[in-house]
């Protein structure tokens, strides 16, 4: 079986130019904040929010050189705080584009069900956008993966 | 006192001093860095000196064959490609800059301040061109924490984001050729050899990427086996140490290998996230036992002259990086605020200057400069990181890329 069997084809996405604000009221009833993939006009998936992004909103790390910046060695403190939340004024023009994932963990919708759980564990994600040559066309989670194996069995 | 106790009592105390040194606003690493001269022979005296230079060596190889990793790993070439030409100008002529004038300084004025009694091309000159390539590298946490404090953005931190993540990679290809070239003048006895001056480090850097690159390509080929995230750091971290001691053997490069490892990687296997996030896992701890050690070497008998020479060494860097990046702005046609402060930004120092100046030491061939080496990095390091800070807040506000707290 394949990822493109199992995954989640109807994905709430943002663009990067969406605001914060649009953003949070847009998961607001959510009880957990999911995974969303910012994708261009058209479909081209070029970043992830998690709910960690909205902790870490107040770093310089919303940029290519940002991205590359963080693999080097900078024993810092910890930059997911709730008092990075502080320096946030309410009326200032925050845009998705400014907070999400720029380097970010993405599968093929052609991977078998093994290796993507394999990599998933791996890398410790547990939900993580689908593409096809770079544009979005689903997301998985641990549950798809989860139910697909039962599917196959003939149990569902 | 056996070296169980000692990687303990390093760790702990490394911790607490990075603790306080965050909470007086300092990078964490100078925190690790001060501990350890605490500890060292020369002040409280817990960790002897035989124990730094002996068989405590294993850390500090450890750590660099693992920084050495990760800024491979940070040469993604599909995310390089993003930025902006003029960065890599602008990162080439501020290294340079920095390894020309530090050259300069210390090779002219060094014989005549220090008066260590000693020949001039068997001692100052190595000195000088290993000190003008371990004064290359700059070091984000710094300026990452001012750029984040102040919330400044423009395309003056931009260019410094990009300039300060790439210019380590130029800095260990650097220092493979300033350490092969130090070495001949070192070694040379009567006449020296132009041939064996320049062959012989390329050969060392040459033979560092190959094996680097094969070992990177048998890494991606035997993860494939890999089912958890605990294996995988068994192979990463396997294949890290085994790099790091086969270029000691062949007298390769280790860092020049390991970063090869890393960017075949990052550039040659389709998934590789895990591949350098499952080092993170365990980098602290290393991080906090190395810089700590590094602090350690402190040796008060030498502190007088590696003060002059840390002092030249801060002269000639701020020099060459303030021209450097000016320079390289101009080439690159960057606008008027780059130009005028990208030079203050680029003042940190600490991770891989720490790393190169062990990697000098521990070369037999450099043996005898060695200490005076390491105190006089260690000093300017830390009379660094007390003048940059202000000198990147000076310059991020003066651009009005900054604004106000």
């Amino acid at each position: 079986m394949l990822v493109n069997e199992v995954m989640l084809k109807d994905v709430l996405t943002v663009q990067p130019t969406t605001t914060l604000t649009t953003l949070l009221k847009l998961f607001k009833d959510f009880h957990t904040f999911p995974l969303v993939p910012v994708v261009e006009e058209n479909n081209r998936l070029v970043g992830i929010v998690d709910l960690r992004d909205l902790l870490k909103i107040s770093q310089p790390y919303n940029s290519v050189s940002g991205d590359l910046l963080r693999t080097l060695i900078s024993p810092e403190e910890e930059k997911d705080t709730l008092q990075n939340l502080a320096f946030i004024r309410s009326d200032k023009l925050i845009l998705v584009k400014d907070i999400m994932e720029t380097s970010f963990f993405v599968v093929e919708e052609d991977l078998s069900l093994e290796k993507a759980y394999s990599l998933m564990k791996l890398n410790q994600k547990e939900k993580v956008p689908v593409v096809r040559k770079g544009y979005l066309v689903g997301i998985l989670t641990l549950t798809d993966l989860v139910f697909g194996f039962f599917k196959e069995k003939g149990m569902i | 006192m056996n070296s169980l106790f000692a990687v303990g009592a390093l760790i702990i105390s490394g911790f607490f001093g990075g603790l306080l040194a965050r909470r007086i606003r300092f990078p964490t690493i100078s925190g690790y860095i001060v501990t350890g001269m605490i500890l060292s022979s020369s002040v409280l005296g817990i960790i002897s000196k035989e124990m730094v230079g002996g068989k405590l060596t294993v850390v500090t190889d450890l750590a660099l064959g693992i920084i050495a990793y990760l800024v491979g790993g940070s040469l993604n070439l599909n995310r390089l490609k993003e930025l902006k030409k003029s960065i890599f100008w602008i990162t080439l002529f501020e290294g340079l800059g920095a390894m020309f004038f530090t050259f300069l300084v210390v090779g002219l004025l060094s014989p005549f301040l220090l008066r260590l009694n000693a020949n001039f091309f068997q001692t100052y000159l190595p000195m000088a061109i290993l000190l003008a390539a371990i004064s290359l590298p700059t070091a984000p946490a710094a300026t990452v924490a001012i750029v984040r404090e102040y919330k400044a953005e423009g395309p003056l931190t931009q260019t410094l984001l990009g300039v300060v993540a790439l210019d380590d990679a130029l800095a260990i290809i650097c220092y493979a050729l300033a350490a092969g070239v130090a070495g001949s003048f070192v070694v040379a006895t009567k006449s020296i050899h132009w041939a064996t001056v320049l062959v012989n480090p390329l050969i060392e850097i040459l033979g560092a990427l190959f094996l680097g690159l094969v070992l990177g390509f048998a890494l991606i080929q035997v993860v494939r086996f890999v089912r958890k995230r605990q294996e995988l750091l068994i192979l990463v971290l396997g294949t890290i140490l085994l790099g790091s001691g086969l270029a000691k053997i062949l007298h390769l490069s280790p860092l020049l290998l390991n970063m090869s490892i890393g960017f075949i990687v990052i550039n040659r296997m389709k998934y590789s996230e895990q591949m350098f996030s499952v080092i993170s896992d365990i980098e602290d701890v290393i991080f906090a036992l190395f810089f700590t050690l590094a602090g350690a070497h402190f040796d008060l008998k030498v502190l007088k002259v590696a003060g002059i020479l840390a002092i030249l060494i801060v002269l000639g860097r701020c020099a060459g990086k303030f021209a450097g990046a000016r320079l390289g702005a101009n080439f690159a046609g960057s606008s008027e605020t780059v130009k005028k402060y990208l030079g203050f930004g680029l003042l940190p120092k600490a991770g891989v200057t720490v790393g190169l100046i062990f990697l000098a030491k521990d070369d037999p061939q450099f043996q005898i400069i060695g200490n005076l080496m390491v105190n006089g990095v260690l000093a300017s390091v830390i009379i660094n990181e007390l003048i940059a800070p202000p000198l990147t807040k000076y310059a991020l506000f003066k651009s009005g890329e900054a604004k106000e707290k």
